[in-house]
C-alpha cells in the first residue's frame, strides 16, 4: 500500500532531515524547502524535490504558511510534515492544509486548539481527572484589569510563583518571581516577551514546585480511538528552561508510578480526541505526586531515546497513522529494554554566558558505534548563522543499564569533533561526569545547583598540536573554497604557487 | 622556517628544518627550554595529516578560516591565531575601541568601571551576518561605554574605552 504519492518536508536542519530519511525508507518521494541561507543545507539536498521560500528570517521563509502550502500543491504532495517547531503546532495551518485536501502529519487543528494552548489545557485536564499544578488562569481580557486580578492571584497561591505564557515554549515569556514586590514588573516583562515570541501577551501563573523533575510521557493515538503510551522521557537537565539532555527510562519512576502517569497521559490524549504522535509533560514532585504539565502536539526533539528503547519509529510510526492505519499494537505489546540518554548540542560558548556562537564548521566528526546516533543536520563547510535555533546536532547513546550509557555518551562526547564554531560540548561533558549526575539525582535545577560557576577547561596545545599546525603551514592548508578564502582576506592555498617550499616527507 | 602561534593565554615559536630523513621541529615556549623533536610526514589528504614524531605515528586534522588555524587530534581541536591578533577593532591613541564595520550591538558585556583582562570579551556586535567580539586588548579598567544593546554602528564609531 502507497501511504503518501509525495511529502512536503515543512522544517530545516537535523529534524527535516530525520524525516526526509524516514519517507526515503517507506519509499515516498519527498519536497523540501529551504530559505536562502540553507540552499546547500543538508536537508535541501537530500530530498527529491528542494523549492526554496524566501530570506533567510524564519518569518520570510519557514514560516511562510501560504507559500509553503502553495509549494506543496504546486509539486502534487498530499501530505505535510512539519517537524518540530515553526508551523509543527500552529492550528490554523494545519487546518489550512487539511482545508486544501492535503494531509497534515499531525494532530487535528481541533485537538492542537484544545492543547495547544496552556490555559484551555489545563481545564480539559482538570475536567478529565489529570493531576495540574495549582495555578491562576486570569479572567478579564483587558490588559490593566488582568494585572490587577494576576498580582491579587499571586498573593493567594503563595510565593515562589512562576508566570508562565499562554502560547508559551522553550522558556520564552517565563518567569519566576520570589519577591512580591518584584511581581508586576516580571509580569510585564514576561508579556512583552510572548508578545514578541507568540503574537500573544495572554500569561497564567502556577505555583512554583520546588526540586521537580521534568517528566513526559509519549503517546501514539490512531484514528479510531486507539491511544498507548511508550514510557517516559526524564529531561530534568535544563539551562534556562531549555532542555540538554533527556534520558529514559528515568531514574525516578518504578513500574507502579510509570503505569500511573502512563495512563493520565493517555486520559490526557483521550480528552481531547487527540491523534498521532503527542507527548504529555509532568512535574514530579519530590513527594512523589505527578502534575500535568502541558501536552506537545508533534513531535518531540527528544524522541529518539523512545526509539530506542522501544525500538519504534516514530516518525515511520506518525506517517503510518496520517495515512489512516490503525496502531498494530496494545498497550502490553510496548516493551522497553535498556536506557538511552540524548544530549543536545548547541552552537554556543559556555564559556561567555552560553551566547549563540557563529562561524563555519571546518572540522566534523562523529562518533560512531554500537548504540550511538548522531541526527543532525549540518555537514563540514556549513555556515552557522544567527537566524535559526543553535541546536546543531543530538547525540544519542543507548546501552543495557543507565551506568553503561552515561560512559558511553561520555565516550561519545569526547570523540565528535566539532572546529570552527564553539559548541556546548565541554559543558555537555562537565554534566556527564558530574557525580550527582551518575547518581541519577537529576532536577530541573541541577546546573544551578552543581554547575553554575562551571569554566570550560583553558587548555594548552600540546606540542604534537603545534607540530601538525606548522607542518601544514609548511604544506599549505585545504581551504574550504575560494570564495570562502578570499572573503576571509587570506590567499587561497595554491600548490603551484610554492615554488620556495620544499619536499616534505622524504619524497 | 619558523611560525608563531597564540591561544587565549599562551603562544609559541615553531621552527621547521628539513633534515636528510624528514624534518627537525623546535618548539620554543616562553616559560620552557626549546624542545627539538624529528618528524616525518607519512600522509597528507585533504584536512587530514598523519605525521610521525619520534617514530610515533600520529593523526591530526587541520584547517584554516583565514589567519585562524584548526588542529585536531582525536577530537580535542585547538583554535591556534597569529600572536597578537586585532581583528574587526582596532586600539586607537586614546584607548577606545571602535567598530570597523558597520553592524548592530547585539549585547554590552562591561560597565564603567570594570576592571578587565587582556582578551576578555566587552562588546558584541553582529556585523555582514557574523557574530563578532570585541575584546580587550590589554588589561585594564573600562573607562566609558559608548553603546547600547540594539544600538546601529557605523566605521569608526567609538564603542567602548578601556585603559
Amino acid at each position: 500500500m502507497t501511504l503518501f504519492r509525495k511529502i512536503l518536508v515543512a522544517n530545516r536542519g537535523e529534524i527535516a532531515v530525520r524525516i526526509i530519511r524516514a519517507c526515503q525508507e517507506l519509499g515516498i518521494p519527498t519536497v523540501a524547502v529551504y530559505s536562502e541561507a540553507d540552499a546547500a543545507a543538508l536537508h535541501t539536498t537530500l530530498a527529491d524535490e528542494a523549492v526554496c521560500i524566501g530570506p533567510p528570517p524564519p518569518l520570510q521563509s519557514y514560516l511562510q504558511a501560504e507559500t509553503i502550502l502553495a509549494v506543496a500543491r504546486e509539486r502534487g504532495c498530499d501530505a505535510i510534515h512539519p517537524g518540530y517547531g515553526f508551523l509543527a503546532e500552529n492550528a490554523d495551518f494545519a487546518a489550512a492544509v487539511a482545508a486544501a485536501g492535503l494531509t497534515f502529519i499531525g494532530p487535528t487543528a481541533a485537538a492542537m486548539r484544545a492543547m495547544g494552548g496552556k490555559i484551555p489545557s489545563r481545564q480539559v485536564m482538570e475536567a478529565a481527572g489529570v493531576p495540574v499544578v495549582p495555578g491562576y488562569h486570569p479572567v478579564a481580557t483587558d490588559p490593566a484589569a488582568q494585572k490587577a486580578e494576576l498580582a491579587e492571584a499571586s498573593v493567594r497561591l503563595g510565593y515562589p510563583i512562576r508566570i508562565k505564557a499562554s502560547a508559551g515554549g522553550g522558556g520564552k515569556g517565563m518567569r519566576v518571581v520570589a519577591d512580591p514586590d518584584r511581581f508586576i514588573a516580571e509580569l510585564e516583562s514576561a508579556r512583552r516577551e510572548a508578545q514578541n515570541a507568540f503574537g500573544n501577551s495572554t500569561v497564567y501563573l502556577e505555583k512554583l514546585i520546588p526540586g521537580p523533575r521534568h517528566i513526559e510521557f509519549q503517546i501514539l493515538a490512531d484514528h479510531y480511538g486507539h491511544v498507548v503510551h511508550l514510557g517516559e522521557r526524564e529531561c530534568s537537565i535544563q539551562r534556562r528552561h531549555q532542555k540538554i539532555i533527556e534520558e529514559t527510562p528515568s531514574p525516578a519512576l518504578t513500574p507502579e508510578l510509570r503505569a500511573r502517569m502512563g495512563a493520565a497521559a493517555v486520559a490526557a490524549a483521550q480528552a481531547v480526541g487527540y491523534t498521532n504522535a503527542g507527548t504529555v509533560e509532568f512535574l514530579l514532585a519530590p513527594d512523589g505526586h505527578f502534575y500535568f504539565l502541558e501536552m506537545n502536539t508533534r513531535l518531540q526533539v527528544e524522541h529518539p531515546i523512545t526509539e530506542a528503547v522501544t525500538g519504534i519509529d516514530l516518525v515511520k510510526a506518525q506517517i503510518r497513522i496520517a495515512a489512516g492505519e490503525p496502531l498494530p499494537w496494545r498497550q502490553e505489546a510496548i516493551t522497553w529494554r535498556g536506557h538511552a540518554i540524548e544530549a543536545r548540542i548547541y552552537a554556543e560558548d559556555p564559556a561567555h554566558r552560553f551566547l549563540p556562537t557563529t562561524g563555519r564548521v571546518l572540522l566534523l566528526s562523529e562518533p560512531v558505534g554500537p548504540g550511538i546516533r548522531v541526527d543532525t543536520g549540518i555537514t563540514a563547510g556549513d555556515a552557522i548563522g544567527l537566524y535559526y535555533d543553535p541546536m546543531i546536532a543530538k547525540l544519542i547513546c543507548w546501552a543495557e543499564d543507565r551506568a553503561d550509557a552515561v560512559r558511553k555518551l561520555d565516550w561519545a562526547l569526547a570523540h565528535y569533533l566539532i572546529a570552527g564554531v564553539t559548541t556546548n560540548i565541554p559543558f555537555l561533558q562537565a554534566i556527564v561526569r558530574h557525580p550527582a549526575y551518575h547518581q541519577g539525582m537529576l532536577s530541573t535545577d541541577f546546573v544551578e545547583r552543581h554547575l553554575a560557576d562551571w569554566q570550560p577547561p583553558s587548555l594548552s596545545p600540546p606540542d604534537e598540536i603545534l607540530i601538525a599546525a606548522a607542518v601544514a603551514d609548511v604544506q599549505g592548508y585545504g581551504v574550504i573554497s575560494v570564495a570562502e578564502a578570499m572573503a576571509s582576506g587570506g590567499e587561497p592555498y595554491n600548490p603551484w604557487a610554492m615554488a620556495d617550499g620544499f619536499r616534505l616527507g622524504g619524497g | 622556517m619558523e611560525f608563531r602561534y597564540a591561544w587565549n593565554d599562551g603562544e609559541a615559536t615553531v621552527r621547521v628544518e628539513p633534515e636528510a630523513e624528514g624534518l627537525r621541529v623546535t618548539i620554543s615556549r616562553p616559560d620552557r627550554e626549546p624542545v627539538t623533536y624529528r618528524v616525518t610526514v607519512v600522509r597528507r589528504e585533504g584536512e587530514r595529516l598523519v605525521l610521525t614524531i619520534e617514530d610515533r605515528p600520529r593523526v591530526f586534522r587541520v584547517a584554516r578560516d583565514g589567519k585562524t588555524r584548526w588542529v585536531a587530534q582525536d577530537a580535542r581541536a585547538f583554535r591556534l591565531e597569529p600572536p597578537n591578533p586585532r581583528g574587526a577593532q582596532r586600539s586607537a591613541a586614546d584607548g577606545s575601541l571602535t567598530a570597523v564595520m558597520p553592524g548592530k550591538v547585539l549585547d554590552v558585556l562591561v560597565q564603567p568601571g570594570q576592571r578587565v583582562g587582556a582578551g576578555a570579551p566587552l562588546v558584541i556586535l553582529e556585523a555582514m551576518k557574523m557574530e563578532l567580539r570585541i575584546t580587550a586588548p590589554s588589561d585594564g579598567e573600562v573607562v566609558a561605554v559608548f553603546v547600547r544593546a540594539g544600538d546601529v554602528v557605523n566605521p569608526g564609531q567609538r564603542l567602548v574605552e578601556v585603559r
